[in-house]
């Protein structure tokens, strides 16, 4: 008699015209394990935080599936809750799992708040993910699997973490397996884990600057995957810094500037713009990047000092103007709202980013995320901020609520004007 | 904090209270005076993201040869070129189309009250409000279809006849499209402290609406707990300050007093008492960070 597979929806809210990479992975994994194959079906369903929490549940629910996971970040947790409360109620049979940047890092606290969640999958969720699919299908608890928190009759319990993958090489490339198609000029490359920083707001770094890289062959073959893909004329990466090192950035440009000079670009890559000078311009250049996003965050030295980012202004700006001078767009980033900053200091930012000359200048509310150095000091710092999932800092020793509402409206203002020009 | 700089179409075109100013009647320079401004403008133009070329003075579209002075602004490398307009011309989607084509990516108009009858009262212009307002919306309507960014600003000229209409003034901006209201108080015989609370209404209005609210001729005095929307934040008042204010620890950072502000209006201040302090808050909003070259 032939087992029937355990039915699993992997299920995220993305942004309009995105797909979850996240989720492409954890299923790529799974479908590549042996104990899971013909044992385990999937299905992907990409929304948009834009879908009422009711239709998420009735796309879900179509499925009749056994396991729903779901990737969770700040801007989609309250969508995500709200569909796993009417799928609880309108299936009490299915496993709700969890997992992603907001709900790893604050797993006990997530499963006390929403009942409807039956397990969260903390950290890198490939391998726990696809070992907490077996004690699924063997009917074994779930809690005791690594880097899982699950429930055991009232109690909630967290199994040990697990190690980071040591071979990013074993973790089978979304793309290059099928499971994600490129999708039209939104997709995204991963080229390493971890960054180099330690900015305390960032939970990039996850608590280490330990970097593990991807094969430049897994690299180059997802490049030319994605750059070939029908429909595709432009895409970007994950990476936090693109530039992480000279030999890196010239076997990149190396890998995109045959693309390139079909006019298949990349867009939007994350900089450290003070290792920028005309050389790493040129191979920016020569691999097809036409638009690149960097801090400062912020130029208060207090607040660069708390938040443990290091900034060089005159190197800043001769690399903007490196980048300027080949033609690709610069977008700088402010953070309003980091402990150490007064007003002031985000108006001297702004007006130094202005008269440097970017091109494009962004600015956001401090987000007190999850598992942050921040989060963890909020209180030594005097940070509040919102107990729901945004996360958004409400104010600061440096700031009140009301000049934090003004300097949000005048920075948007100044963008807008910024931006409205030949 | 983005500099223009404006360069005169004519004269006597600006919109005002016309109970407060008797009107006069436009003139309009010729564009080749007009285009040599230009050029000086550009040439002498600083490090600051630009030239920016505000284009005022006169109903630009009252000038034979606007689109001539634009096009010489493109020619000449502007980056940003702002319409001080009524915008009435502008009602008409093809006159939009083609001023954003042209270049034009600011506009700014005048309203002098929130509704028709206040604007069109003070202005004694019947039908201006509507006008203007279908104007800038079909500007924006126009910009919007063709995915280009403008920014569209409102000035707000307040006097005694329209102080209690600003907030509404803030709300009709902001239902128009504008990102920006710019309060300039131009009346000397308006008692600062008591305008204090209708002027620091319209900032807290435009903050539920989104839209920034810069107001110019308010010492810090009368604005304390709203500083931040005073225009001496974001623009250096080093010299430009009007003679009736007494020096204060707020010298070199406060614009000062509305122009043709009296002595009793002045008497009615006080200087904050941490104003030391925020004096130097202020300077450090100018300064560049550490090892920059300024």
């Amino acid at each position: 008699m032939t087992e029937t597979p355990l039915k699993v929806a992997l299920v995220a809210l993305n942004q309009p015209g995105y797909q979850s990479l996240a989720l492409g992975y954890l299923r790529a994994f799974a479908e590549s394990q042996d104990k899971l194959r013909k044992r385990v079906a999937f299905q992907t369903l990409d929304l948009t935080t834009e879908v009422d929490a009711c239709w998420v549940a009735y796309r879900i629910l179509r499925m009749e599936p056994d396991v729903v996971g779901f990737s969770v970040s700040c801007w989609n947790a309250q969508a995500v809750y709200a569909a796993c409360a009417i799928l609880r109620d309108a299936r009490p049979e299915t496993v709700i799992v969890l997992g992603g940047p907001e709900v790893g890092p604050q797993a006990e606290d997530v499963l006390r708040a929403h009942p409807s969640v039956d397990i969260v999958v903390r950290g890198e969720g490939e391998v726990t993910f696809a070992e907490l699919l077996q004690v699924l299908v063997s009917g074994k608890r779930a809690w005791l699997c690594p880097g899982v928190t699950a429930r055991n009759g009232e109690e909630i319990v967290s199994a040990p973490d697990r190690p980071l993958v040591d071979d990013l090489d074993t973790l089978p490339s979304p793309y290059l397996s099928g499971v994600l198609i490129p999708n039209k000029n939104l997709s995204y490359i991963e080229t390493f884990r971890g960054c180099p920083h330690r900015c305390s707001y960032c939970f990039e770094a996850k608590g280490t600057t330990r970097i593990r890289s991807f094969s430049q062959d897994r690299v180059r073959a997802e490049i030319d995957a994605v750059a070939t893909a029908p429909g595709v004329s432009t895409f970007s990466f994950v990476d936090s810094v693109f530039n992480l090192t000279p030999d890196r950035l010239g076997w990149l440009a190396d890998a995109l500037a045959p693309h390139a000079r079909r006019g298949v670009h990349a867009h939007t890559v994350e900089v450290d713009m003070e290792r920028i000078g005309p050389a790493e311009a040129a191979e920016l250049q020569r691999a097809g990047v036409v638009s690149v996003e960097t801090g400062p965050q912020t130029i208060g030295a207090e607040a660069l000092h708390t938040s443990h980012r290091s900034f060089d202004a005159e190197r800043f700006v001769a690399g903007v103007q490196a980048l300027k001078d080949v033609g690709i767009s610069v977008e700088c980033d402010l953070i309003i709202g980091l402990p150490g900053d007064d007003a002031f200091d985000v108006i001297g930012g702004l007006r130094w980013l202005l008269n440097v000359d970017p091109g494009v200048i962004q600015s956001s509310t401090l987000r007190v995320l999850p598992g942050t150095d921040l989060s963890a000091r909020s209180e030594e710092v005097g940070l509040l901020y919102g107990a729901g999932s945004e996360h958004e800092v409400i104010q600061t020793p440096g700031i009140s609520f009301e000049d934090m509402r003004r300097l949000e409206v005048m920075a948007a203002a100044l963008q807008r004007g910024y931006r409205a020009r030949l | 904090m983005l500099r223009f700089v404006d360069i005169m179409l004519g004269a006597g075109g600006t919109l005002g209270c016309r109970r407060c100013q008797e009107s006069s009647s436009e003139s309009l320079r010729n564009a080749s005076e007009i285009i040599a401004d230009l050029r000086d403008a550009v040439g002498a133009w600083d490090n600051s993201p630009g030239p920016n070329i505000s284009l005022t003075g006169a109903e630009p579209f009252h000038h034979p040869s606007i689109a001539e002075i634009v096009a010489s602004c493109v020619e000449m490398g502007a980056q940003r070129i702002r319409l001080d307009s009524d915008s009435s011309a502008l009602g008409s989607p093809d006159t939009a189309k083609s001023v954003i084509a042209g270049g034009v990516r600011h506009l700014q108009f005048t309203l002098l009250g929130s509704v028709a009858s206040i604007h069109d009262s003070l202005c004694e212009t019947p039908g201006a409000f509507e006008n203007t307002i279908r104007g800038v919306k079909t500007f924006a309507e126009s910009a919007n279809e063709a995915d280009i960014p403008v920014q569209v600003s409102v000035s707000v000229p307040v006097c005694r006849h329209n102080l209690h209409d600003i907030p509404s003034i803030v709300t009709t901006a902001a239902k128009a499209g504008a990102s920006l209201v710019r309060i300039a108080l131009v009346d000397g015989r308006l008692q600062l402290p008591t305008a204090a609370p209708w002027i620091g209404a319209a900032c807290d209005t435009g903050i539920v609406n989104a839209t920034w609210v810069e107001v110019e001729g308010m010492p810090f005095g009368p604005a304390s707990g709203w500083e931040l929307h005073l225009a001496s934040i974001y623009r250096p008042v080093v010299g430009a300050k009007t003679a009736v204010c007494e020096p204060c620890a707020l010298n070199d950072v406060c614009g000062g007093a509305t122009w043709g502000a009296g002595d009793s209006v002045v008497a009615a201040f006080h200087v904050p008492a941490d104003a030391d302090a925020f004096a130097s808050r202020v300077h450090r909003g100018f300064e560049p960070p550490a090892g920059a070259h300024d």
